[in-house]
């Protein structure tokens, strides 16, 4: 693939000196990212590096200590009600899909499709419905619209989570290891819906992932993080299959250089 | 000893009592649902203050006696210029009283949401009270409800404190009858019963919203 994109288009998301401790253990320490417009970029690092950190602060699921957040191109100043608001309005923008999926469990797939759409950016039912449809079958499950979530399987929960977030149409997509909580023979068709997502739209796409084959395909630049810290970063040829950090070599199981 | 005709005498006059009482049971537990929600809402705002305000607010009246409560709506608060008849008074106590121990009936179940779930609907952009009434708040109150169905029958088996504030529930009107016969036997017996009975019919409801909302294995 021959993207070029990212170096044209201006950031959708940008981290800047950031830092987040729990209690004593900091997890981000001034940590700098930034993601253009339509740019893949698949997070690796061993676990407890900061990379679902990151993710999480973007989405805002965790307050930043220092440090500051962009989205699309707005800074964010939580510190006031007024900024809040603000920021939770740049928010709807983003779409976040978890490792645990999170589906609500009382409503059917269909539903838990329409909720936020319907309520958060006041589409009509009918086309809220219409759209959940078309994405339940892009995502293979046309026949599970009336389905509850606990009668799916992982994979088959994961497929709606995606859809679900989909259904927000979001400009940016968070990824936090979608495939890690699955049955190995349920990776796959996951990670064909967003092989097919990834071709299809133009979105911008953050992924933590342990798939490495799978961010070699899809990234258009992979980060290695380690320790609250950007490790190595670049094309995934390059970060992947010749890293130039012995720390990264080591990571991906490769013999020094 | 208990004399039958007597007792199938008082039933009309007792049935009319019933009334009030079912009446204030019903009414009250419509006050302290309601009530209760929002203060276990309340209790969780990031607005400290008022976290802080319903937390106290709720401690303050479940350590404080139903009767006193109900002795100052009636007697006290008249002097203020806010007077309302018995039975409304009454009402409102039961309801303020049982709303806080609703309200920790709520809290328990609210907490038993899993974080993911409220993390989803963030990220969803569902905030405020579409995230409580989409998300959270049918999630949380299902498998509370045997619980607040048991606070519906103390409330039941409480309204006839409200005979101390003149309400002429059950109790009051075979108070009256007995002294007016001199003969305590007959009424207190079958308001006991009548108590009883009803006290039997909704712990078997109860029995039933247990079995209905069971604890199920929730995978989302």
């Amino acid at each position: 693939m021959n993207r070029t994109r990212s170096d044209v288009r201006s950031p959708v998301a940008e981290l800047r000196s950031a830092v987040k401790s729990y209690d004593a253990h900091t997890v981000l320490n001034g940590l700098e990212v930034s993601i253009a417009a339509g740019e893949r970029v698949a997070l690796i690092g061993p676990s407890g590096s900061g990379k679902s950190t990151l993710l999480r602060l973007l989405m805002g699921l965790e307050p930043l200590d220092a440090g500051q957040i962009r989205l699309f191109g707005e800074p964010l100043d939580e510190s006031h009600r007024r900024g809040q608001l603000h920021a939770a309005q740049l928010r709807q923008r983003v779409g976040m899909v978890f490792q645990h999926f999170h589906l609500f469990p009382h409503l059917r797939v269909i539903d838990n499709l329409c909720a936020a759409p319907i309520h958060v950016l006041g589409q009509s039912k009918p086309a809220a419905q219409a759209n959940a449809e078309t994405l339940l079958a892009k995502v293979g499950l046309a026949d599970k619209a009336q389905a509850w979530p606990s009668q799916l399987s992982g994979g088959q929960k994961q497929r709606v989570a995606i859809a679900r977030a989909l259904a927000m149409q979001p400009e940016l997509m968070l990824f936090d290891e979608v495939t890690s909580a699955l049955d190995p023979e349920l990776v796959e068709e996951v990670l064909v819906v967003l092989r097919q997502i990834a071709h299809e739209s133009q979105m911008s796409m953050l992924l933590v992932t342990h798939e490495m084959r799978f961010a070699a395909e899809i990234a258009d630049r992979v980060v290695f993080m380690e320790g609250g810290r950007i490790v190595e970063q670049g094309p995934p040829q390059q970060v992947l299959q010749d890293p130039q950090q012995a720390r990264t070599r080591a990571f991906l199981g490769l013999l020094p250089a | 000893m208990f004399d039958l005709d007597y007792a199938l005498s008082l039933l009309p006059i007792l049935a009319q009592g019933l009334l009030v009482t079912v009446q204030a049971t019903i009414l009250g537990m419509l006050l302290a649902l309601l009530l209760g929600l929002l203060l276990a809402i309340a209790r969780r705002s990031r607005l400290r203050p008022l976290a802080w305000a319903s937390a106290g607010w709720i401690e303050f009246v479940r350590s404080t006696p139903l009767l006193i409560q109900l002795y100052f709506l009636y007697y006290v608060l008249p002097e203020t210029g806010l007077g309302m008849p018995a039975l409304v008074t009454g009402i409102l106590a039961l309801g303020l009283h049982y709303s806080c121990y609703c309200a920790e009936v709520y809290r328990a179940g609210i907490e038993a949401v899993p974080r993911g779930q409220w993390e989803a609907a963030q990220s969803l952009g569902l905030r405020g009270p579409r995230l409580w009434w989409l998300v959270i708040l049918p999630q949380a109150i299902p498998p509370q409800l045997p619980a607040l169905g048991n606070y519906l029958i103390a409330m039941f088996k409480d309204t006839p404190l409200l005979s101390a504030i003149t309400v002429m529930e059950l109790l009051q009107i075979a108070r009256i009858s007995a002294a007016e016969q001199f003969s305590y036997l007959e009424p207190l017996t079958l308001v006991g019963l009548i108590f009883l009975l009803l006290s039997l019919i909704a712990a078997q409801g109860v029995r039933w919203l247990e079995a209905r909302y069971a604890p199920v294995e929730r995978t989302s």
